[in-house]
């Protein structure tokens, strides 16, 4: 049904944009919709998603090559310039924390306006401990803890920390990478509400938080196998043996 | 034996023998959903608690890791179930904000009235079900009488009532439809004195008073460590909604108040939950008055693409900050998105909130926290 209305939606988009050179691009575009499946946004650019999960078969069959100069069309047209990454290692937070922490700061950055400190992972829990308690920053609110894998990084996961100050209304976002095998301190003695999104996180990507009150898992059972958020967890993929076990379904 | 057994046995022991563990739910009326809570009981007093969830995890962050960025939309009216508008919002402005697509105001105003009905249906909810949990039915009914007409609203313009797929990104699927305005407005002018239809019904009520004064304190610091927010925050007296300390969409064209408690209870929550439907209104009805004409698209590029970045976009959700973190590799669907879940983060508060109560008042906390448990195990 949804994909119906988005292919609807386009058609009915296509009549405004005059830019477009033939009816016949636009057309073909809804196509790449239409294949929900779609893992498969890789194969309208095989060359290019390396990270990608190989599906070489949907490639060869989907006729690629009209849909390609479709989807590159908009940039062009586009006049917003893509944004970066651009360097902050002069901003006063930064330098506040090197005084305290000379080297914990490895990348200091901003996207889009929001502040990302890359850190040492081994100085997590000092670090922040003195930015919730330091007056001059006061971040008093963890908003999120979470995780993105890249496996193919020497050092896969980062682990992501989104604080605000409710007082000074600022928000920065800490992230440090860790190797698979790696832990990290749990902040949970700083931030109690770290108690649950670090399980959550442990749950999901197998990262294990050092000195954390109640490390199980939160969403999964107990007794599951795998942690699902890993790029190399297919999104089709389940425990099995566990279902087997406790549905008493078998596939 | 059996006649030294309280000189043998240790005090603690003693104690322990006294208690008991039961579970609350998963199939339980009163925990909202699938919902279990395993209470430690000395008596009828809560020792400790311990919440099970995950019972109805579908992997939706893992799901539209492998979607597109459009088709990710529905997915998220799943998880908050009642406040899909909210969820949509959310997702489809981050998106925005990475693509870098400015929408149109007339869409903007649209979007923000329509968030803020779903704040008012969504209170609307708690509401009866709160009440009912607490045992006034009456309110239940009341409160789903104006509920339904919400839902009309919905249904006129986005075609459905619950799960919506309320938004696009880049603007809206369809322009408001012939007399939809006004319809806003008929429901705009009568919902003040439904509210104070509720108000005459619990505020002054010996009962809910009984009910809900002294349950569940939580003082302000604890609230922030343990990362509340929402009416839960605001009902202990901190000042932080979303709408005013980053304003997104059209907030910051409005005058609006944000309500707070003081005692940080049970019903300073739910005076504050019920004057924020006020305020909702309130914002509505300048909406209705300054809906802006103009396109209600913007032009979004036809695949949609962000850049290699990331970005965290949050809105205030009728249930305390709902965020969006996504990580876009420069491909066609996200690289990770993840949800920052208000009701997973307010639920780990009951574990403080109903220490040392009784278990009728698990019931009164349960509600008051206004889960979801779509938006819980996701």
């Amino acid at each position: 049904m949804d994909e119906e209305k988005e292919k609807s939606k386009e058609q009915e988009k296509k009549p405004t944009s005059e830019e477009a050179p033939s009816p016949e691009k636009p057309k073909k575009q809804p196509k790449v919709w239409a294949k929900p499946g779609a893992p498969a946004a890789g194969p309208a650019r095989p060359g290019v998603g390396g990270a990608g999960e190989s599906k070489p078969p949907a490639a060869a069959q989907a006729s690629p090559a009209p849909p390609k100069p479709a989807a590159s069309a908009p940039p062009r047209k586009s006049p917003v310039e893509t944004p970066t990454y651009l360097d902050i290692s002069q901003d006063p937070l930064v330098s506040r924390i090197q005084e305290k922490f000379p080297g914990a700061v490895l990348a200091a950055q901003s996207f889009l306006g929001q502040k990302i400190l890359t850190v040492d992972p081994l100085v997590v829990l000092p670090l922040c401990d003195f930015l919730k308690h330091d007056p001059e920053c006061n971040f008093d609110l963890l908003e999120d803890v979470t995780a993105v894998d890249f496996p193919e990084r020497d050092k896969r996961f980062v682990v992501v920390y989104q604080l605000c100050s409710i007082r000074r209304n600022v928000q920065v976002r800490l992230k440090c990478n860790i190797a698979e095998n790696d832990k990290v301190a749990s902040v949970t003695s700083v931030w109690s509400v770290a108690n649950w999104l670090e399980r959550e996180v442990y749950d999901m990507f197998g990262i294990i938080f050092l000195g954390h009150p109640d490390l199980r898992r939160i969403l999964l059972p107990e007794d599951w196998v795998g942690h699902p958020l890993r790029k190399d967890y297919d999104v089709h993929k389940q425990d099995e043996d566990w279902i087997q076990r406790h549905l008493q379904i078998r596939k | 034996m059996e006649h030294d057994i309280f000189g043998a046995i240790d005090e603690k022991t003693v104690l322990d023998a006294n208690q008991v563990v039961i579970n609350m739910g998963p199939q339980h009326p009163s925990t909202h959903g699938v919902l279990r809570v395993k209470l430690t009981l000395d008596g009828e007093r809560v020792i400790d608690t311990d919440c099970i969830i995950g019972y109805l995890h579908r992997g939706t962050e893992k799901i539209v890791e492998n979607r597109p960025y459009a088709a990710g939309v529905p997915y998220f009216d799943r998880t908050d179930y009642v406040a899909a508008v909210s969820n949509n919002l959310g997702y489809v402005e981050c998106v925005e904000k990475m693509l870098g697509v400015e929408v149109p105001p007339r869409v903007q105003y649209i979007r923000t009235m329509m968030t803020e009905f779903q704040r008012i249906a969504s209170h609307l909810l708690w509401l009866g079900t709160h009440a009912l949990d607490i045992g006034a039915m009456t309110v239940f009914l009341y409160a789903f009488r104006e509920r339904e007409e919400i839902l009309k609203l919905f249904e006129a313009l986005f075609g459905a009532r619950l799960t919506i797929h309320a938004f696009r990104i880049g603007g809206l699927w369809q322009d408001l439809p012939v007399g939809f305005l006004d319809a806003c407005r008929r429901f705009s002018d009568t919902i003040g004195e439904h509210i104070n239809e509720y108000e005459g019904l619990l505020t002054n009520n010996r009962i809910w008073l009984e009910r809900t004064r002294d349950i569940g304190v939580i003082s302000a610091q604890d609230a922030i460590d343990l990362g509340l927010t929402g009416p839960v925050l605001r009902g202990s007296g901190v000042n932080y909604d979303v709408r005013k300390a980053r304003p997104y969409s059209a907030y910051a064209d409005f005058d609006f108040d944000i309500p707070l408690g003081v005692h940080g209870d049970t019903y300073d929550r739910y005076l504050v939950r019920i004057e924020e439907m006020r305020q909702s209104n309130r914002i509505i009805q300048q909406c209705i008055t300054r809906m802006p004409t103009g396109p209600i698209r913007a032009k979004a590029p036809r695949v949609i693409k962000p850049p290699v970045g990331e970005y965290y976009h949050s809105v205030e959700g009728p249930k305390g900050e709902l965020g969006y973190y996504i990580v876009s590799e420069g491909k066609t669907s996200p690289y990770r998105v993840r949800i920052r879940p208000p009701t997973f983060i307010n639920l780990q508060a009951l574990k403080k909130l109903v220490k040392g109560h009784l278990v009728a008042d698990v019931v009164a906390i349960i509600g008051t926290l206004d889960i979801v448990l779509g938006e819980i195990d996701r």
